[in-house]
């Protein structure tokens, strides 16, 4: 049957009535749906950043936690017993940079000299040299037995939250075990979520019979008891103590940092091979098969970054629970090795000294402020990463 | 139904497909039960022509149409497909269903897809732009500008402004985001695109847009559709002929207008009378 | 005749990230004892809003009804109490949503969700009577073997079977209003006609219960409804009797959505007809005309001024400066 072409888009009334002729009419460029034209194109990534920028209180918490963690990095030029600059006779050292015996200075002792002593000897002779410490000048592992009294001190003028059983220095132990809490957790994390991450993709991409199995070996795996097994790894790998500035880099920092990653990237496993299975079944992926895009690239460069989504949702509230972990295993006895600066530690001297209220109240305080604004972080994370606000789906 | 006078014209040849999904059950996982998806679909699609591909929700539409672009056994874990799928290229005729991944590669240009959820099909986390070029970066040796340029024109050519490339899915309407899902199937210069239910999700008024946009192109590239819909009237707009699927197989095939005007087959007419018509005079 | 339920000036904003979404803005709407009233539009024109405001079930955070009254049995159903509106919701309106799969709680025998409605609006019918009602009601909505469903959980029901619950739920307690949202959007063709056709059958045996049947498919609408009202960007653009509307569209958005459906009789077009193109993003609506970016018959007043909704034939409303005579002087609605 033909219509005569004049009247194709007549055929009924109603359309004849109409004043839309059809070509014409998608002619007209539908514009833009979503934000003003003129914006810029924002990725789903950027758009939720945005988001998070604007929840004001995880954002700020955000901020004042990734400053101080940055500026922890220079505590040795703050908060230290070895002097900045010394000029001697002459001369001018770097004792921060360089290490210098105690007779360089004219100091009868081994090893490193008191730098303290030195700025007042120096001072008194007035020979013009001088010393120049870091504004707070005590170390985390120095015990300062020359105060009156036995330890632990109260605060007091020199210390300002006071000094712990050992006669060292709450504030100082408190500001270095700050970065060795953060840096652990994140290297935990780090560890744990890349583990994950490749081996639930592996599980959810592939399927089938190596899900199967990878399954089965996680639930073994994740039936293994954690604390058991620290306590007995701990009694056969005997911490080997290797003196120097750098605590971190004790075998048995790293040694904790593996048992706990070697417990924690189950969780994150789960998800992202969950995340794969949702995925892997949309159309876009359908689509991609369809272009004949090879095998990994699908994995990596389609699948992956839409199933990441949990790991960041998830990795503030893991910084928190590896931080409550070392301070666990820390107070238990079973973290870091002795000397390291580290809050379990003093939270442990709390709990033996509990009519000292500077070991009680400030090592709580501090972890429960620190959590308390990563958990803020998380909040907006959480926030910024729901989907509901802009779904424009029903 | 296949006849042997005019298969030159045939360009694509469904014998007897038959599709399985296993069910797998118990402790120690194995085949308890099947779902047979497809059940014996013959149909032939010739060039320049719109099959149309209809039934209700459920009765193998859908993967009908994975089958032919040979996705099944790569988006399942276990699949059985048997039958054949015959593919007339210019170089001879090949039987998809038996080609394996690597040798399908070949025949991708050819066969393309649009799917039918606008939000899913396409990845969030691509720029249109880069959705629409990954087809050229696959099957051509185009350079970075050839690609941009054909980017621009393709967004053109599916009436999207070309300055659209730099932006994301989510920035889109409905009716946008399918005239994207277009735009990359028509990337490679396909000569047969399979619709899977193209304008099901959309408003009435966009799918109108929409359709009228895949009759264009299809007149403009010398395309052949498999237009699959669970609703009667749209394909109707664009079918030449109508295959009604029933339970994984075809109950009734034919002309478009003759399907409407004298359905056969008993499930067509109940399917066709179900349909509701913007009549008030028809008043239930 | 007074109508069954008034709806004046209704305003339900949504206050998010990205501004204000008036969803529903101005919403003037009667429902008729004993009628079926279809509200269509394209998605996003706030159908669902308007019908959960009625029922106050707007959620809230981010929506809020900022303004407006809903006249219903002499009362003004927003400023009910909750304890009130609670009385009101299942037993004189109820509701039924598009998703069969999701409106019904997974880990409760249909049994038990049938019998919790009729237990919570008559804590004095408990036990056998309760039983005896369910029983009745799910042979009424064409429930086959009601004594054995009773028994089972939603998911060992197909999706029309699913629709037939719900439909019991609401009805069960006798509302005079029943509001149903896409209740068919989700179903096959066939299943939908038996739905469709079902509410209808309960509706005359149940004399003055009237239906307000929200859809976005205008063929179910000219197929089932007695009144049709045309809603685009927040705000009533046409409200007539059936026939009307189809034979006599008014509104140019009326006329460019009938052009464009596509039909199983008639003559084939070689082309389909299309309003061009999309619905504007809810934050971008026009001050004026909200159909003004689409509209082919626009003129000077329509982007800055909102037209009025007039009654521009008996009985068929309409809101466009095409049949306002005196535009510009009926700043009413604006
Ligand atoms: N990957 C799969 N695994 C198991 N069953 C499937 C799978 N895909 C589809 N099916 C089943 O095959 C049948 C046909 O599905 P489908 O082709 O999607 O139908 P349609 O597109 O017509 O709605 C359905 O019963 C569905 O449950
Ligand atoms: N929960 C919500 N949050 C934010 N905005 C909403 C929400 N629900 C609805 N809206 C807004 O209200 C508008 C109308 O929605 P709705 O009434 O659901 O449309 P429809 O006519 O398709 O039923 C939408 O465009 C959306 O922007
Ligand atoms: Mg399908
Ligand atoms: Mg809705």
């Amino acid at each position: 049957m033909t219509i005569p072409r004049d009247q194709r888009n007549s055929v009924s009334e109603i359309a004849a009535r109409t004043a839309i002729e059809s070509h014409e009419a998608e002619q007209v460029a539908a514009p833009l749906a979503g934000a003003v034209a003129a914006a810029p194109p924002e990725s789903v990534f950027r758009r939720r950043l945005r988001k998070f920028r604007r929840i004001k209180r995880g954002y700020y918490s955000f901020l004042l936690i990734a400053t101080a963690y940055i500026l922890s990095f220079l505590l040795p030029l703050a908060v230290n017993s070895t002097a900045l600059v010394v000029s001697y006779q002459g001369d001018y050292y770097v004792p921060i940079w360089r290490y210098y015996p105690a007779s360089t200075f004219g100091q009868a002792a081994f090893g490193e000299p008191d730098y303290r002593a030195l700025q007042a000897e120096l001072a008194q002779a007035g020979a013009g040299d001088w010393v120049l410490m870091p504004p707070y000048p005590y170390s985390p592992n120095e015990s300062l037995l020359d105060q009156p009294g036995y330890p632990p001190h109260p605060p007091s003028r020199q210390h300002f939250l006071g000094t712990d059983d050992r006669g060292r220095d709450v504030l100082v132990r408190l500001t270095y075990g700050f970065n060795v809490s953060l840096t652990f957790a994140l290297l935990v994390m780090l560890i744990a979520d890349g583990l994950g991450v490749t081996i639930g993709s592996l599980l959810g991409y592939v399927s089938g019979t190596l899900d199967l199995l990878g399954q089965r070996v996680i639930e073994i795996w994740s039936s293994l008891p954690f604390l058991y097994t620290i306590i007995i790894v701990s009694s056969i790998v005997v911490p080997v103590y290797v003196p120097g500035r750098m605590q971190i880099m004790q075998p048995s920092f790293w040694l904790l940092v593996i048992i706990l990653s070697a417990f924690e990237w189950m969780g994150i496993t789960y998800y992202i091979r969950g995340e794969f299975y949702r995925e892997k079944a949309k159309d876009y992926v359908a689509a991609a098969i369809v272009t004949g895009v090879s095998e990994p690239a699908i994995m990596f460069r389609h699948i992956l970054p839409n199933a990441l989504t949990p790991v960041i949702s998830f990795a503030p509230f893991t910084i928190v629970a590896n931080i409550g972990a070392l301070v666990a295993l820390d107070f238990l006895g079973f973290g870091l090795p002795a000397p390291t600066p580290s809050w379990g530690e003093l939270i442990g001297q709390g709990m033996e000294n509990l009519t000292k209220w500077w070991l009680v109240f400030f090592p709580l305080g501090a972890l429960f402020t620190t959590l308390l604004l990563v958990v803020f972080i998380g909040e907006a994370v959480r926030e910024a990463f729901d989907p509901k606000e802009y779904s424009r789906l029903r | 139904m296949t006849t042997a006078t005019d298969t030159s014209d045939v360009i694509l040849d469904l014998q007897d497909l038959r599709v399985r999904f296993p069910v797998f059950g118990g402790i120690i996982p194995r085949k308890t039960s099947e779902v047979r998806a497809v059940d014996g679909v013959s149909l032939t699609l010739r060039r320049g022509e719109t099959v149309g591909l209809v039934g209700e929700s459920g009765c193998g539409k859908t993967t009908v149409g994975r089958a032919i672009v040979n996705i099944l056994r790569k988006m399942t874990y276990r699949v059985d497909i048997e039958g054949r799928i015959v593919y007339h290229h210019p170089s001879g005729a090949v039987d998809l269903a038996s080609l394996g991944q690597r040798q399908m590669r070949r025949y991708r240009p050819d066969l393309q897809m649009v799917f039918q959820d606008p939000y899913s099909s396409l990845n969030p986390r691509m720029t249109v732009g880069a959705i629409v070029e990954e087809p050229l970066r696959i099957h051509t040796r185009q350079t970075k500008a050839e690609r941009r340029d054909r980017v621009r024109w393709l967004l053109e050519k599916v009436r999207l402004s070309p300055e659209h490339a730099t932006r994301y899915p989510h920035e889109f309407s409905g009716g946008q985001r399918q005239r994207i899902g277009i735009a990359r199937a028509l990337a490679t210069n396909p000569k047969i695109v399979i619709a899977d239910e193209p304008v099901s999700a959309l408003d009435v008024s966009i799918q109108a847009q929409v359709i009228n946009l895949m009759q264009d192109l299809q007149e403009e590239f010398g395309l052949s559709y498999i237009f699959i819909s669970h609703d009667l009237s749209v394909v109707r707009h664009i079918a030449n002929r109508i295959c009604v699927m029933y339970f994984g197989r075809i109950v009734e095939e034919g002309p478009a207008e003759e399907i409407y005007l004298r359905p056969q087959h008993p499930y067509s007419k109940t399917l066709l009378a179900a349909v509701p018509r913007p009549d008030p005079d028809r008043r239930r | 005749m007074t109508p069954l339920l008034q709806i004046r000036g209704l305003r339900t904003h949504f206050f998010t990230e990205s501004g204000v979404a008036k969803a529903v803005d101005g919403v003037d709407l009667d429902i008729r004892p004993g009628e079926v009233l279809g509200l269509v539009g394209e998605s996003g024109s706030g159908k669902s809003v308007t019908a959960l405001s009625i029922l106050r079930l707007v959620p809230d955070p981010p929506g809020r009804i900022v303004d407006g009254e809903i006249w219903f049995k002499g009362r003004n159903l927003l400023a009910l109490s909750w304890e009130e509106i609670r009385k009101v919701r299942g037993r004189e309106i109820s509701m039924i949503f598009q998703e069969p799969m999701t409106s019904l709680n997974p880990v409760f025998t249909i049994g038990n969700q049938v019998m919790e409605m009729i237990v919570q609006h008559e804590p004095s019918a408990r036990g056998d009577v309760a039983r005896r009602r369910a029983l009745q009601m799910l042979g009424e909505v064409g429930i086959p073997e009601p004594e054995t469903r009773m028994k089972q959980y939603p998911h060992e029901l197909s999706g029309g079977m699913r629709q037939r619950i719900m439909i019991a739920i609401a009805l069960v307690m006798n509302p005079a209003l029943l509001i149903a949202d896409e209740p068919t959007t989700a179903l096959d063709v066939t299943i939908q006609a038996q739905i469709l056709n079902l509410m209808l059958e309960l509706k005359t045996r149940h004399e003055a219960g009237a239906i307000l049947l929200i859809t976005h498919n205008l063929a179910v609408v000219a197929e089932t409804c007695d009144r049709v009202a045309v809603m685009y960007g927040g705000k009533i653009q046409e409200v007539a009797p059936v026939r009307d509307l189809f034979r006599n569209p008014l509104h140019p958005y009326t006329r460019g959505l009938l052009a464009s459906l596509p039909r199983v009789d008639g003559p084939k077009a070689e082309r389909l007809t299309t309003i061009p193109g999309a619905v504007p993003d809810i934050h971008m609506l026009p001050p004026g005309c909200k159909f003004t970016t689409r509209c082919p018959e626009r003129f000077e007043p329509c982007p800055g001024l909102e037209p009025p909704l007039v009654e521009r034939e008996p009985d068929h409303w309409v809101r466009c400066h095409l049949h306002d005579d005196c535009h510009g002087y009926f700043g009413r609605h604006s």
